[in-house]
C-alpha cells in the first residue's frame, strides 16, 4: 500500500543517507523521493517520500524509526493526516505530422502543455496526481514514448487545523 | 608598556578544544590508539589531565569503552585514527548500538581538502558507521568542536543510549582557533522526553490489567538496569505478587535468590521462565526488546497473554510482538507511577504455586560423570569464591550462557555481556574497561578459548596498568556453541569448530608478565580460586573443562518457548 511521507530534515547529506538507510534496512521500496531546501529555514530540507508497504502495521513502525533519526526534525504520514500530493512530468511522444493533431487532442483533457516541438516528436509538461500522469502515459504509449522524466510526488497537509479523515486524504492522494 | 613577559601564550587548536570539551563532559578516562590523522589530538593529550588507555587494537578500545560504560553508567569514550583505525571500531559500534550503550567515538579523518579523493587512510566513516550509530557528526569548522562534542555526549547518554561518532579532519584538529563561541546545542530533531513524561493513560491501563490478572509475568530487560530501577521493580513485583523473568541483558535487575524469580527466559532460559511466559495471561515487559533469542517462534510466544510493553524507545513498541498496552517511557518512572496508583493487588497465589513448583521440579541441571570439571560447576565455584559479588564479564558462546545461568546475579550492573550482536572478542577488553571503571571491585572475565584468542593482545593493558582482573578461560578446545549446533542439527559434522591447536595460555600470560595457571580438577580449581579471587593480582586461569558438554535447556530455532530440549525428564 502506498504511503506518502513528508519529512523536515537537517540540511545535511548524511540526513538523506540515514533516511534511505532506514528504508533499505526495512526493505521498503522507494517509489519516489523529492528533496528541496526549506523556504523558511536554510538549515532544513523538505523531503517527500513515496513508498509501497506490504502491511499497514509497517507504516507506523517506519514513521517511528524515521522520527528517531536525529537529522529528522519532523515526519508526517500524509496518508493518514490528510495530505495533498502533486507531481510534474515531462513526456516526449513520437508524433509524426500525420498523427500530430491526434496526439495533441489526447493531451488536452489532461491540461498538458507542449513545451517543445521537433520534427517527429512533441514534449508535454503535465502536473497533477501521480495517477493522472500514469493515465496519460498509458494513453500515449501506443504512439511511442521517447522519453519520460517525473519529479515524484511533492506533498503536504491540506489543512492543518482540522484533522482530516482518512477518507479525505485518500481522495486527495488518488 | 613593554611586553617582555617570557611566558609563551600557547595557541589553542581544534585538538585542544576537543580535549577541553571531553573533560568538560565529565570524562576522565578514554580508550584509544594513535595514528597519522589524530597526531594533533594525541599531541594535545600529551601530559594532560585526560587519562588515556592505550589498547593494543582499536577493537579492544571500543569494547573496553563498552565495558566501562556498562558498569559505570557513564559514556565510554574512544579516539582512533582515520581509515583502518575507524573501520576497526565498527564491530564495537554495532555492539553498542544493539545493546544501547552510550559511547562517544572520535575518529580521525584526512584533511578537509582531501576528503573524497581516496587519500591515504581515508575511509567514508560517516557512511560506514551510519547504520551502526545513534548519530554521527563530521567537524566542518574547528570552532564547532565544543558544541558538537556537547551534542555528541548528550545524544549518546540520553533517551535510549547509543554510540555516537565524531569524525575530525586532521587539518581542523591542528587549526588555531582564535574565537571560541560558547554555543548552545542545536538539535532540532532530537527531543528527549523528561524522565517523568510518561504515558499516564497507558500506565493506568497497565495498572488495571495487573490488578485484573490471574497469571501475570514480568519480563525485565536491560532497560530496568539502564533506568536504575531495580529496587522499584522489586517493589512492584512484590506488591502485585508477580513472578519475574529476566532477559540475558536484564540479569541482575531482579535478585536471583528471590522467591518470585523464575530465571532467564529464552533460548537457554529455565523451564520455569519459559513455561510461565507461555502460560501467562498478562506479560509485562519492562525495558526488553523482544529479541528473537528471547521469544523463540513468535507465533507460539505468550499465546494467551495480554502484552504490555514499557520502553523508552517508541519504535520498539509493537515491533516484534503485538502489544495491547504500549507504554512509552522510562522504566523507573513507570514503575513509580504503578506504585503510586491505587491498583489493588491481584490474587496470584495459585499461579505462583505453579511457577514455584516448576522452578523446584525443573531446575537447571548438569550431570557429573567423571572427575573432569564441568563448565557449569566452575561458574558455581566462581560464584562461591567471589561471594556472588563479582562483576562478571563474558565473551560469546556456551560459557556465556553458563555464566548467565549459574552465577546467580543478585544486583544490577554485575553482568556484562554482548547480547544483541553476540560479538566474540568482546569479553576480555570489556572486562578491562569494567575494571578500569571499578578499580576497587572484583572483575572476572569468563571467556571461551575461541573468543579469548580474538582479542587476547589486550593482556598488555592488564600488565601495563596492573589491573587486578581475573581471567577464567572455560577451555573446551572447541568453538563450543557452534559445535553444539552441529551436534544438534548437522549430525555431528564438526566442520571447523574443533580447535585443539592453541597457545599455552599459561605461558602466554607469563609472556606478558602475568601469572597463569592451568586447572584440571575440582581440587585444583578450588585451590586456585581460593588463592586468587581475594588478592589484588591479575591472573589467567586456563580451566580445562569437559569438551562435549552442551548448554541446556535449549529452544531450537523455530520452536516455541515451551518446546525445550534437555529438560529433566
Ligand atoms: C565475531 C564472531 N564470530 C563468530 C561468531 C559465531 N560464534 C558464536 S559462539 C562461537 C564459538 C565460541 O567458542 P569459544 O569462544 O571457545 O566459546 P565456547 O562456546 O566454547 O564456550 C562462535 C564461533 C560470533 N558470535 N562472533
Ligand atoms: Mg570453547
Amino acid at each position: 500500500m502506498k504511503k506518502v511521507v513528508q519529512l523536515l530534515t537537517n540540511n545535511e547529506s548524511s540526513a538523506l543517507s540515514r533516511i534511505l538507510g532506514v528504508l533499505s534496512k526495512r526493505q521498503c521500496h522507494v517509489e519516489s523521493l523529492s528533496v528541496t531546501s526549506d523556504v523558511f529555514n536554510p538549515d532544513f530540507s523538505n523531503v517527500t517520500l513515496v513508498t509501497d508497504l506490504k502491511r499497514e502495521e509497517e507504516a507506523s513502525l517506519l514513521i517511528k524509526q524515521l522520527d528517531k533519526l536525529i537529522d529528522v526534525v519532523e515526519v508526517k504520514d500524509l496518508t493518514i493526516k490528510g495530505g495533498v500530493a502533486r507531481e510534474l512530468a515531462l513526456v516526449k511522444v513520437a508524433s509524426p505530422s500525420d498523427i500530430r493533431s491526434e496526439v495533441i487532442s489526447l493531451a488536452e483533457p489532461f491540461r498538458a502543455s507542449i513545451i517543445n516541438v521537433s520534427r517527429d516528436a512533441l514534449t508535454f509538461q503535465l502536473t497533477g496526481k501521480s495517477e493522472k500522469i500514469d493515465a496519460f502515459i498509458e494513453l500515449v504509449k501506443p504512439y511511442g514514448i521517447k522519453e519520460v522524466s517525473r519529479t515524484g510526488a511533492v506533498a503536504f497537509i491540506r489543512n492543518d487545523q482540522e484533522d482530516s479523515s482518512a477518507k479525505e486524504c485518500s481522495l486527495a492522494l488518488n | 608598556m613593554r611586553n617582555d613577559d617570557k611566558t609563551v601564550m600557547r595557541v589553542r587548536t581544534g585538538a585542544d578544544l576537543l580535549i577541553e570539551s571531553i573533560l568538560a563532559s565529565g570524562t576522565d578516562t578514554i580508550f584509544g590508539y594513535p595514528g597519522g590523522a589524530v597526531l594533533p589530538i594525541y599531541d594535545a593529550l600529551y601530559g594532560g589531565k585526560l587519562k588515556h588507555v592505550l589498547t593494543r587494537h582499536e577493537q579492544g578500545a571500543v569494547h573496553a569503552a563498552e565495558g566501562f560504560a556498562r558498569v559505570s553508567g557513564k559514556p565510554g569514550v574512544v579516539i582512533v585514527t582515520s581509515g583502518p583505525g575507524a573501520t576497526n571500531v565498527v564491530t564495537g559500534l554495532m555492539d553498542a548500538m544493539m545493546d544501547s550503550l552510550p559511547l562517544v567515538v572520535f575518529t580521525g579523518q584526512v584533511a578537509s581538502g582531501f576528503i573524497g579523493t581516496d587519500a591515504f587512510q581515508e575511509a567514508d566513516v560517516l557512511g560506514i558507521t551510519a547504520p551502526t550509530t545513534k548519530h554521527s557528526f563530521q567537524i566542518k569548522r574547528a570552532s564547532d568542536i565544543p558544541r558538537i562534542v556537547k551534542e555528541a555526549f548528550h545524544i549518546a547518554t540520553t533517551g535510549r543510549p547509543g554510540p555516537v561518532v565524531v569524525d575530525i579532519p586532521k587539518d581542523l584538529a591542528g587549526q588555531v582557533v582564535e574565537q571560541v563561541p560558547d554555543e548552545e546545542m542545536n538539535l532540532p530533531g532530537y527531543r528527549v522526553k523528561d524522565d517523568l513524561d510518561i504515558d499516564l493513560l497507558q500506565v493506568k491501563r497497565l495498572g488495571e490489567a495487573l490488578s485484573a490478572s490471574e497469571r501475570p509475568v514480568i519480563l525485565a530487560g536491560a532497560g530496568v538496569v539502564h533506568a536504575k530501577a531495580s529496587e522499584l521493580l522489586l517493589e512492584v513485583a512484590e506488591k502485585f505478587n508477580v513472578p519475574v523473568v529476566n532477559t540475558l541483558l536484564g540479569l541482575g535487575s531482579f535478585p536471583a535468590d528471590h522467591p518470585l524469580f523464575l530465571g532467564m527466559g529464552g533460548m537457554h532460559g529455565t523451564y520455569a521462565a519459559n513455561v510461565a511466559i507461555t502460560e501467562c495471561d498478562l506479560l509485562v515487559n519492562f525495558g526488553a526488546r523482544f529479541d528473537d533469542r528471547l521469544t523463540g517462534n513468535l507465533a507460539k510466544f505468550a499465546p494467551n497473554a495480554k502484552v504490555a510493553h514499557v520502553d523508552i524507545d517508541p519504535s520498539e513498541l509493537g515491533k516484534n510482538v503485538k502489544t495491547d498496552i504500549p507504554v512509552e517511557g522510562d522504566a523507573k518512572a513507570v514503575l513509580n507511577s504503578l506504585l503510586m496508583g491505587s491498583y489493588p493487588s491481584p490474587d496470584t497465589e495459585d499461579w505462583r504455586k505453579l511457577t514455584a513448583k516448576n522452578k523446584m521440579a525443573y531446575p537447571l541441571q548438569y550431570k557429573i560423570e567423571d572427575n573432569q570439571i564441568l563448565p557449569q560447576q566452575m561458574v558455581e565455584w566462581l560464584h562461591d569464591y567471589t561471594k556472588g559479588e563479582a562483576i562478571v564479564v563474558t565473551d560469546v558462546g556456551q560459557h556465556q550462557m553458563w555464566a548467565a545461568q549459574y552465577y546467580s546475579f543478585t544486583k544490577p550492573n554485575r553482568f556484562v555481556t554482548s547480547g544483541g550482536l553476540g560479538t566474540m572478542g568482546f569479553g576480555f577488553p570489556a572486562a578491562i574497561g569494567a575494571q578500569i571503571a571499578e578499580p576497587e571491585k572484583k572483575v572476572v572475565a569468563v571467556l571461551g578459548d575461541g573468543g579469548f584468542q580474538m582479542t587476547l593482545q589486550e593482556l598488555a593493558v592488564v600488565k601495563e596498568r596492573n589491573l587486578p582482573l581475573k581471567v577464567v578461560i572455560l577451555n573446551n578446545e572447541v568453538l563450543g556453541m557452534v559445535r553444539q549446533w552441529q551436534e544438534a542439527f548437522y549430525e555431528e559434522r564438526y566442520s571447523e569448530s574443533l580447535i585443539p591447536v592453541q597457545p599455552d595460555f599459561v605461558k602466554l600470560a607469563e609472556s606478558y608478565g602475568i601469572k597463569g595457571v592451568r586447572v584440571e580438577s575440582e581440587q585444583e580449581a578450588r585451590q586456585v580460586l581460593a588463592e586468587t579471587m581475594t588478592n589484588n593480582e591479575p591472573i589467567v586461569i586456563d580451566c580445562r573443562v569437559k569438551k562435549l558438554e552442551n548448554v541446556y535447556p535449549m529452544v531450537a530455532p523455530g520452536k516455541g518457548l515451551n518446546e525445550m530440549l534437555g529438560v529433566k525428564a
